[in-house]
């Protein structure tokens, strides 16, 4: 046996893990998580086609004959719809909106999450009760019902989906952060800002919201996956992003004809695919993301 | 445990109440005139009519009557009459249930014969090649919403192959027959069983990872148990009790998966009549529907607890 192993696994990392900052850590555990780095390169690779994407190409038009509903081949590298519009172009410009609201409604959701559950947390008492009975009560409708409904009250459009998907899925950020904060309220180094006479606003910047900035980032990346999906199933839907702006969910709603389904497959095989990768990728990068900042897991494996 | 269910039954009724609330509020305050959604387009000069309607349906009422007047309407099972056609709501919700319960029960059954096992295996042999695989496909599972793989699953198994009905629940024009609806539902209730199965695969090796390293069952092997007593019945009925919390809050999650998925194969559910609902502005439709939605995750939010009492008993005692 060597002297490593008798001295046991945790003991040796644990002198060296103490002497680094903590995001120190974490970023050299998420660079060390392969599929995390993967996830990473994927998402960069889809966002920069995106933003490559040309709007003006993706719009237009070409009704001639031999140009709707073209298959893959010279000129059109991913083929044509049934207005004869560049599916290449297409794809890359509606990932640039699905992408676009995806992020947007994921800094609305955490933004609200982060309000909520901090003051519910710190405040406690009947404040606390109050919030979280509301949490419970969103939580406990599915979100796309929510969307579905309020896409028949106001209209779909994409600054309806953003804010309304933002204002729906803060609930789960909003109990994860109320966790943390009840966790922090009891811990000593709040106690001794208290009896130093920190004031709540000052106490909540600067010694609060900096702990609990790990598992917001890690809600705010799984956000993004689910955000993504939503919007496709309520485009998928027509209730969504509306054309003739494309996104990836209302390119899949073509294939709602089973005619495109069977016979196009080129018009709705891209958005499908780019819709999983980015979903998994994120998967990916959130899991490492929470490997990462994970307390418990000191021990290295 | 009676006391138990009892308690846990009286503190879902303001939540109850507060969905209610939720519910017509957001419909009550929606913008546009209500009883204009009512009215044909030919009689919209008319006066009288639209007078008619707004005594009717007590329009001219304020907020908090008219929510009274809705809410004792539900509990009486009254939710009201579609705007196209004039059927009770009721009865088409019931109906719609009973095709979206049936296409989710199958499901999530399959789900939970197929998820729950695999975990157990996965993490009992972690590292191993089966422990990859079954990972690698439980994250393809759960990042690939259902609705996309029910695409590929029709494009492929209804198109290509032709081995089952594209659309519906039975072949129209046909007196009922089994072998129809089975038939029709083996796709639908196979894609969405797909994704319910990589949730509770995941959760399920996960609990089972954390519970295997605990000290009690280092002595249950240090006793000289055999595995198959160790993991089933020693850390199992433990690594269950997190999945049973899990299953409960997926409940809404998984109606929404199946409310798209639904559409995909045109299952007649609760989906298609939101959908219709939706397109149509039937505002007491739609309220029908969430309203059954809405009972519906408390009762599995419940029946979760229960049987979370029933696996933990310290939760009864506390």
């Amino acid at each position: 046996m060597t002297k490593r192993e008798l001295v046991g696994r945790g003991a040796k990392p644990a002198a060296s893990v103490r002497a680094e900052s903590p995001s120190r850590r974490a970023l050299r555990r998420f660079l060390r998580h392969r599929l995390a780095l993967v996830g990473l390169i994927i998402i960069v690779a889809i966002v920069a086609l995106a933003l490559l994407g040309d709007a003006d190409l993706a719009n237009k038009q070409n009704l001639k004959l031999g140009f709707i509903n073209r298959p893959p081949g010279d000129g059109f590298l991913f083929g044509t719809d049934a207005l004869g519009r560049d599916v290449l172009a297409r794809t890359l410009v509606g990932g640039r909106i699905s992408l676009l609201v995806a992020f947007v409604s994921v800094a609305i959701a955490t933004l609200i999450g982060t309000a909520v559950g901090v003051v519910a947390g710190y405040m406690g008492g009947m404040v606390d009760i109050v919030l979280m009975r509301i949490v419970d009560i969103v939580l406990s409708f599915p979100v796309i019902l929510i969307l579905l409904v309020v896409a028949a009250l106001v209209g779909p459009g994409i600054v309806t989906l953003v804010v309304m998907i933002g204002a729906v899925t803060w609930s789960r950020g909003a109990r994860i952060v109320r966790g943390q904060v009840l966790t922090l309220r009891e811990s000593t180094f709040i106690e001794a800002a208290r009896v130093v006479g920190v004031a709540d606003f000052q106490m909540i910047r600067t010694h609060i919201l900096p702990n609990i900035i790990a598992p917001l980032v890690v809600f705010a990346t799984f956000g993004v996956a689910t955000v993504v999906i939503f919007e496709a199933s309520l485009s998928y839907l027509g209730l969504g992003v509306q054309p003739p702006t494309p996104s990836w969910g209302n390119m899949l709603n073509t294939a709602r004809s089973l005619t495109v389904l069977e016979r196009y497959t080129w018009q709705w095989i891209p958005p499908a695919t780019l819709i999983v990768l980015m979903v998994m990728a994120v998967n990916f990068v959130g899991d490492g993301l929470r490997d990462a900042f994970d307390q418990r897991a000191t021990s290295e494996r | 445990m009676t006391t138990f269910i009892i308690r846990r039954l009286l503190m879902s009724i303001p939540v109850f109440l507060g969905i209610t609330m939720l519910v017509f509020l957001f419909v009550a305050l929606a913008p546009g005139d209500a009883s204009s959604s009512m009215m044909r387009p030919e009689q919209m000069g008319d006066p009288t009519i639209r007078q008619a309607i707004i005594e009717k349906y007590g329009l001219d009422q304020p907020i908090p009557v008219r929510y009274v007047r809705w809410l004792s309407g539900v509990l009486q099972g009254d939710l009201g009459y579609r705007l196209v056609g004039g059927r009770p709501i009721s009865a088409e919700v019931a109906r719609a249930f009973l095709a979206s319960f049936l296409l989710m029960g199958t499901a999530l059954v399959g789900g939970v014969l197929v998820g729950v096992p695999l975990g157990v295996l996965s993490a009992v042999r972690q590292y191993s090649k089966l422990d990859f695989t079954l990972t690698g496909i439980t994250f393809l599972g759960v990042s690939m919403p259902s609705f996309l793989l029910g695409i590929g699953g029709l494009w492929l198994i209804g198109l290509q192959l032709g081995l089952v009905p594209i659309a519906g629940m039975l072949t129209p024009g046909q007196p009922f027959n089994l072998f129809d609806l089975l038939h029709h539902l083996a796709l639908p209730s196979a894609i969405l069983g797909f994704g319910f199965a990589a949730i509770f695969m995941r959760y399920t090796r996960a609990s089972m990872l954390e519970i295997m390293n605990l000290d009690y069952l280092t002595t249950a092997r240090a006793k000289g148990l055999p595995p198959r007593t160790v993991i089933g019945r020693h850390a199992f009925r433990n690594g269950m009790i997190p999945v049973i919390t899990l299953i409960g809050l997926y409940v809404p999650e998984m109606i929404g998966g199946a409310v798209v998925t639904e559409q995909v194969f045109s299952w007649p559910g609760l989906g298609q009549l939101m959908i219709d609902g939706v397109l149509a502005r039937d505002y007491f439709l739609i309220m029908g529907i969430t309203m059954v939605l809405a009972i519906f995750v408390l009762l599995a939010n419940l029946v979760t607890d229960v049987v979370y009492g029933f696996a933990d008993p310290r939760i009864r005692l506390s």
